[in-house]
């Protein structure tokens, strides 16, 4: 077989730009061109062109060179690999034979075969096309390296579900995620032994959390998911109400926020900071409670089931609160942002509360953020807010807040000329939170909070009627608490909680000359804490408490009166005005045990009993409590209590002098019934029934004579409550309350007196509140409030007292009819915008929107011949920015 | 206490604040209006703490919008029983020193007498209920329905015969003189009243809203204008007197004069006004009337004012000052 005429030629070739090297190997050329053909002149891509055709052969050019993928099982350094071939490109340019002379081996057959499918232009002899055969070196240049993934459009959400207490985790616990956005994302995982969970590739946006484990109550949150963030909760579900340590109580309500611990700001009380006519704030949120009666103008007392406002307490982390909101109201003194939980027990609460008889608030706070900076600032018309929070080392955590109302900017505008400003109305409050958890087993928290409350008038002489009142007219209240409460998980079935608290607190009232009250109290509280589980059906629960009240007062006055059921006072002109001033020791030691029987899991009874002691009257009481849950079906739950409540009289009406000392403490047996019923999923409702009778009351003694107080005044309350809860959840992007509460509360002061309606009795009570979120963080709600008038001592008329140049009302039968029906719109709707790192939000809350004239009393000419209403709070629309890092 | 002390204040701000509508002053007569009990002891008339075993002339002067009307007075001078608060009552119907009774023809007023009774208990409380109709008579029927003297009224306080006249109910507990230190004498006239630096001339009688174009009044014009009402006290009228304090000791003390006002037309500022030793000028100020208001005929409208000076230990003086209101160029 004839070989062809061979022209070698060596070939360099570049893939990228398939330009042939110029460069020919003599010696390669003069070997192969013995016997063998020369190139052809003037072959297509030649850069000598005809020249070369002129003067010798023309090797073959690359038309068309294929490029070969690089190895997929090489790995790709930064430098080119050649491999040697030697190719025969036949006179039509094709390629014939083909062999590898040299090169990585992964790369010879990707070389071969791009070779052999590539073009070539034949070599060519004195014109004539030749088959040649050359050296082609054949080169891979590396694959560019990968673009870099664009950043991701999706975050994390994770966290742990955790016990109520301690760092252990809810084995077995049920987290549910779904978008509020209606997006359509649904994500469920069940967490392990720690609690830990993590939901990652989540689009930005806000979540509705559902967290569901047995044998706790179930809770629920809704967070946010920023793109490339990790948004760390920490959720504590609650024991469910059957097995709660103190909770399960008959006719427990509780503000549904989720109880859980946050560690990071975005998580907060959704729902409590978004009712209508509270400008977010989550404390006044309880008005919308079944069972919370409303309070008359301005004065933020809380009313439970149909009990004096002294006869009721509220607990910020277990220490008792001297005041819950700022004078008008309007505000708390606490920043909702702060708070965890709000459980409201407005009957047969706890062992664990003592010296009150009306019903119980108790408020739980956060730990402060501990994975960076955050805070909140909140600018609104009636006040400004900011709140920081950090970490602090690996184990703490610190935050501070500070509010200050800027009522003062328009208050001397809408004062009378009459009236002089001595002090705008002004209040503030702070706080300062500081978590530590040295070990897995222990929460050592310090807090200090406090408010001020301060405003002054200077009143002309002889404003009104009564000469006496003139001068200056001043309210000042300010407290300040440090608090410490330590949380220590002994043992898998013991824990230790210790608080312990002291606050001065001080109160100045006064009206010109005639009326001022003084009093400084530096109180100091403390409660010691013991839960045992002694076994799976029983757990053991004691604890003492001690409040230590050294306190002074210093009054000018008429003498005191019961302020409960007094009908219209008497002008202070026709007062005999004394002063006295008292200093003393007020000590209050308690002691409760609880013992709480589970004999099965649908079944609990727990069985209390509480000491306390009144060193002042020197009287004590012994109350014992029992309560009992029954889980009859899934979603129904029976319950049911009875026990004694006490509580000592008030430091004013047991003082000598112008108290009685000799006075006992006030009890009160609680009786309660009802159950609750999940009708559907996120839908619930409850009904309770409640009984109170209240004996030793503390009243005036007839005509106000000395000693001024005596026991002799009881009580009756009863009524019934309707809850309803609708839920936010999945296809469900709002929420409602639902309460309707129907009740009577009387009182009769002395033996022989026919019972009458007590103050604050308000037989109906409805609320019906929502908020609806809107997609792009609209969000709109209302709150309709439908309650029945206050009663009210009818006026028939004035006795002239010529002594003092005043008119004494003729009170007619003391609370024998009613200020009009009270009924309240209030609306709100706020935008939020997400970014990347902060959210803002602007909103309105409208406050009796159509401005009702709400009837709370009435004002009386000089003789009280004629009346004219005075009304509560007109439309207040607040508007307000806030902004959350 | 401090959440019942909110709740007041709240209330008491509210009120003077004022949510509601408002009602006439309190300075302005559109009624008879009783002024108090003018005490007097029998042969020291400027005395008003009786001892036991003397008389006391008790007087009763009225303030009228308009023409004076004759005033029935019915009352029990009683021995009180001790209360804190609320209106005072007698101690039983055996506790009752005397019945009073005086009916009076305009422009005289009701005037009684009573003598406490020499063994009068020692730390008991003389006390004076009574009733008094004005343009009318007391029914002693309705009287005795609004009006139980042993225990605080209930019922409607309704005692004008026939509903013909403008009732009242009375009451003043009477301060006894049972040492040298407790006696109190009336409050001295009133050295000088002024209005608009004008001074007031001692009120000449006469029907408010009548003429009184050349009665030697001061004039001023319907238009409106606030001016100044200025009050002088005689420096002698502030008794020196002692009171107990928290111990039981005596602390000295001296008397404030309280001046109510009382005007047919136009406003004050300050319903009272207070002097002292120490600063016996005070002043208020005073808005005329509009036309609107009070329209003055052409021989212009005959306006007054009443202060009842009380030093607020049972002694009281009224005095009236009178101007005229006239209209406008």
């Amino acid at each position: 077989m004839s070989r062809p005429p061979i022209v070698r030629f060596l070939l360099a070739t570049s893939l990228a730009s398939f330009v042939l090297s110029p460069a020919v190997q003599a010696q390669d050329s003069a070997s192969s061109a013995e016997g063998e053909p020369g190139p052809e002149q003037g072959a297509p891509g030649s850069d000598d062109g005809g020249a070369a055709a002129e003067t010798g052969p023309v090797p073959p050019s690359v038309i068309e060179l294929v490029e070969a993928p690089w190895p997929a099982d090489v790995e790709a350094g930064e430098e080119p690999v050649a491999v040697l071939l030697e190719i025969v490109i036949g006179a039509d340019g094709q390629v014939g034979e083909a062999q590898v002379l040299g090169g990585p081996e992964a790369f010879h057959a990707a070389a071969l075969a791009a070779v052999r499918a590539s073009r070539f232009g034949a070599a060519r002899v004195e014109g004539e096309p030749v088959e040649a055969r050359i050296r082609f070196e054949y080169v891979f240049r590396p694959p560019p390296p990968p673009e870099p993934p664009p950043p991701p459009a999706t975050g994390v959400l994770e966290g742990r579900v955790l016990a109520p207490e301690g760092d252990e985790g809810i084995a077995g616990a049920r987290v549910l995620v779904t978008s509020s956005s209606g997006a359509g994302v649904e994500r469920e995982t069940t967490v392990g032994e720690d609690g830990a969970f993590a939901f990652e590739d989540l689009p930005p946006g806000e979540y509705f959390v559902v967290l569901d484990a047995v044998g706790f109550d179930g809770a629920e949150a809704t967070e946010t998911v920023v793109p490339g963030e990790a948004t760390a909760v920490t959720y504590r579900l609650r024991l469910s109400s059957g097995a709660a340590d103190e909770g399960g109580l008959v006719a427990r309500a509780r503000v549904d926020p989720p109880p859980r611990e946050v560690t990071r700001r975005r998580i907060r009380q959704e729902e409590l900071t978004q009712i209508p006519g509270t400008r977010g704030d989550a404390l006044r949120a309880i008005e919308i409670l079944p069972g919370v009666g409303r309070p008359p103008f301005g004065t933020g007392q809380i009313i439970i089931r149909g009990s004096a406002p002294n006869d009721s307490e509220v607990f910020i982390e277990g220490i008792p609160v001297p005041l819950l909101y700022h004078f008008g109201g309007l505000t708390s003194v606490y920043n909702s942002r702060l708070l965890t939980q709000i459980d409201f027990i407005p009957g047969n609460f706890s062992s664990r509360y003592g010296r009150r008889i009306g019903g119980i608030i108790e408020v739980e706070t956060r730990d402060p953020a501990s994975d960076g900076l955050h805070g909140v600032v909140e600018f609104g018309v009636i006040d400004t807010s900011v709140l920081a929070e950090f970490p602090i080392g690996e184990n703490a955590s610190m935050a501070l807040g500070f509010r200050r109302s800027l009522i003062d900017l328009v208050f001397s505008s809408i004062v009378p000329d009459s009236i002089g400003v001595t002090q705008v109305p002004v209040y503030y409050d702070w706080q300062t939170v500081l978590s530590w958890r040295p070990t897995s087993k222990d929460r050592i928290r310090f807090q200090h909070y406090g408010a001020s409350d301060a405003f002054e008038l200077f009143l002309d002489d002889g404003l009104g009627s009564d000469p006496a009142v003139s001068g200056n007219l001043g309210l000042t209240t300010r407290f300040g608490t440090f608090q410490m409460g330590w949380d220590r998980q002994i043992n898998d079935d013991t824990e230790l909680d210790v608080d312990a608290a002291y606050g001065p607190q001080a109160l100045d009232f006064g009206l010109g000359n005639s009326l001022d009250f003084e009093l400084f109290v530096h109180q100091f509280y403390l409660r010691t804490e013991v839960r045992q589980r002694v076994n799976d059906w029983y757990k053991l629960t004691y604890g003492a408490d001690l409040s230590l009240s050294p306190f002074r007062v210093d009054f000018t006055g008429p003498p005191q009166q019961q302020q409960e059921g007094a009908g219209e006072f008497d002008p202070l002109s026709s007062a005999d005005i004394s002063t006295t001033s008292l200093s003393e020791l007020a000590g209050r030691p308690g002691v409760y045990v609880e013992n709480e029987f589970r004999p099965t899991d649908e079944f609990q009874l727990i069985a209390g009993l509480r000491f306390d002691y009144d060193d002042r009257t020197q009287d004590y009481a012994i109350d014992p409590r029992l309560v009992a849950n029954w889980d009859v079906t899934e979603g129904l739950r029976l319950k049911g209590g009875v026990g004694l409540y006490s509580q000592p009289p008030e430091f004013n009406e047991s003082a000598p002098e112008v108290g009685n000392p000799d006075l006992d403490m006030i009890h009160s047996v609680h009786v309660g019934a009802g159950f609750e019923y999940e009708i559907a999923e996120g839908f619930r409702v409850g009904v309770d029934g409640f009984y109170k009778y209240l004996w030793d009351r503390v009243v005036s003694t007839e005509s106000g004579v000395e000693p001024f107080f005596s026991n002799e005044g009881i009580g009756r309350i009863y009524g019934a409550e309707i809850s309803g809860k609708l839920e936010q959840g999945p296809g469900r992007p709002f929420f409602a309350y639902l309460s309707y509460t129907l009740s009577r509360s009387e009182r009769r002061d002395r033996p022989g007196e026919p019972w009458r309606l007590f103050d604050f009795d308000q037989t109906h009570i409805f609320t019906l509140s929502g908020v609806y979120n809107l997609p792009k963080g609209w969000s709109l709600g209302a709150t309709m409030r439908v309650v029945s008038g206050n009663p009210t001592t009818p006026v028939i008329g004035g006795i002239y007292d010529s002594l003092n140049n005043v008119y004494q009302p003729v009170n007619g039968r003391i609370n024998s009819i009613r200020n009009p029906n009270f009924h309240r719109l209030d609306f709100r709707v706020e935008k939020k915008w997400t970014f990347q790192s902060w959210n803002l939000a602007l909103f309105l809350d409208i406050q009796n929107i159509y401005n009702r004239q709400n009837q709370e009393g009435l004002s009386f000419n000089f003789d009280y011949s004629e009346s004219t209403p005075i009304n509560g709070l007109p439309i207040i629309p607040a508007l307000g920015l806030r902004g959350e890092l | 206490m401090r959440r019942d002390t909110l709740r007041l204040t709240a209330l008491l701000a509210l009120a003077l604040v004022g949510c509601g509508d408002t009602l006439d002053p309190v300075s302005l007569v559109t009624r008879p209006r009783v002024l108090g009990f003018e005490l007097s002891v029998q042969g020291d008339a400027e005395r008003t703490t009786p001892r036991p075993g003397e008389t006391l002339d008790l007087t009763l002067p009225f303030a009228f919008p308009a023409e004076a009307q004759g005033i029935d007075f019915v009352g029990v001078a009683c021995l009180g029983v001790d209360v804190g608060f609320g209106i005072p009552f007698c101690a039983s119907e055996d506790s009752v020193i005397a019945p009073l009774a005086s009916r009076s023809v305009a422009p005289d007023v009701p005037a009684v007498s009573f003598t406490v009774p020499a063994d009068f208990p020692a730390d008991g409380e003389l006390l004076v209920i009574a009733a008094a109709c004005a343009g009318g008579v007391v029914d002693p029927e309705l009287l005795a329905s609004a009006l139980d003297i042993t225990a605080p009224p209930t019922g409607g306080l309704e005692v004008c015969a026939d509903g013909v006249g403008t009732g009242d109910l009375l009451q003043s507990v009477i301060p006894l003189q049972r040492a040298a230190e407790d006696s109190n004498q009336r409050p001295l006239p009133l050295v000088d009243v002024r209005l608009g630096d004008r001074p007031l001339a001692p009120d000449p009688g006469g029907v408010p809203g009548s003429p009184c174009s050349g009665m030697g009044l001061e004039n001023f014009v319907v238009d409106g204008g606030d001016v100044e009402l200025i009050v002088a006290s005689a420096a002698g009228t502030f008794d020196d007197f002692f009171v107990l304090d928290g111990d039981d000791q005596p602390v000295s003390r001296v008397e404030a004069m309280q001046h109510a006002l009382l005007i047919t037309a136009g406003e004050v500022e300050a319903n009272f006004i207070f002097t002292e030793r120490e600063d016996l000028v005070e002043d208020t100020t005073y808005t005329l009337p509009t036309t609107e208001d009070r329209p003055p005929g052409p021989e212009g409208s005959l306006e007054r004012l009443w202060f009842s000076i009380r030093d607020e230990r049972g002694g009281l003086r009224v005095e009236s000052r009178a101007y005229c209101l006239v209209p406008g160029a």
